[in-house]
């Protein structure tokens, strides 16, 4: 996915980012803790679930800031027996209309429907949680379009 | 929900996944902490409302976790439905307190036979109740 064929750009998506981490920040009562530093403890801990639990929020924080409006959405922390995998996955809902805004069709062989309800992506670092965002923008933004 | 329907998509269910005793299978999922039963459980609670509904929906669940440090289920499942045709979210439901905020997902606790059927009932009310009401346009 190209960032031009987007209509905003990655800077306002980093800049949307820093405003909803102060905001957590600020939420948490917890000062001078930047999203660098957070994202080196997530690294060492994600296994704790002190660390995951605030990557969905600052993501779709993110996602809401940019398209304008509170949607309503879920997040699952995807796990194997093993535990956490890193990879999150979002069932995103236009509390409006009811519509799943994550819903996505492809057909194979032109016969074939593959249907989705979900959004998913691994976060490691912080281009990880750029790509997440515009990753759900983009889907977002065709759903809104197709209504 | 006509509890005897309830119990006869439930056995249906139960029949396609080979399982002979669900009290046992849903009992020894919880409490033997299995995730991949657990992952059974929370199938085939969606199969059986399919089949109480006689349609089919696309799904997504969560098996809830107790203990998140060790991601050890709990006996509690999340299930979002969406309608595969039109995209409408068929578990979405405003807060009964809060009218400004809304859920996407419905709660149910599943650690018996008995919490099974509540939970099918549950299920199938509320996605019954979505479809009748304003469809997505």
């Amino acid at each position: 996915m190209q960032l031009e064929q987007l209509t905003y750009t990655e800077e306002q998506i980093k800049q949307a980012i820093e405003e909803v981490w102060q905001e957590l920040l600020q939420e948490a009562d917890a000062e001078n803790y930047s999203l660098e530093e957070y994202l080196e403890d997530y690294r060492k801990y994600w296994d704790d679930p002190c660390f995951p639990n605030d990557i969905p929020e600052l993501i779709m924080r993110t996602v809401e800031k940019i398209v304008g409006r509170p949607l309503s959405w879920y997040c699952e922390l995807v796990r194997d027996p093993a535990g956490f995998t890193g990879e999150y996955s979002f069932v995103v809902v236009d509390p409006k209309t009811q519509k799943c805004l994550t819903y996505r069709e492809y057909t194979s062989d032109g016969v074939n429907v593959h249907r989705f309800i979900n959004i998913a992506g691994t976060v490691v670092n912080y281009e990880d949680i750029v790509r997440l965002v515009i990753k759900l923008l983009d889907q977002i933004q065709s759903a809104l379009a197709a209504a | 929900m006509d509890r005897e329907k309830v119990l006869q998509a439930l056995r249906e269910a139960q029949a396609e996944y080979n399982i002979e005793n669900l009290d046992e299978f849903i009992k020894q999922a919880w409490e033997e902490v299995d995730i991949v039963d657990a992952q059974i459980v929370a199938e085939l609670t969606e199969r059986a409302v399919e089949i109480l509904l006689d349609q089919d929906f696309l799904w997504t669940h969560i098996i809830e976790s107790e203990d998140c440090e060790e991601w050890i289920p709990d006996g509690w499942y999340s299930f979002i439905a969406v309608h595969p045709e039109t995209g409408q979210c068929l578990t979405f439901a405003k807060d009964p307190v809060y009218s400004w905020e809304s859920r996407i997902s419905f709660s149910a606790r599943i650690r018996s036979a008995e919490d099974a059927v509540d939970a099918v009932a549950g299920l199938a009310e509320l996605i019954e109740q979505n479809l009748k009401s304003r469809a997505v346009e």
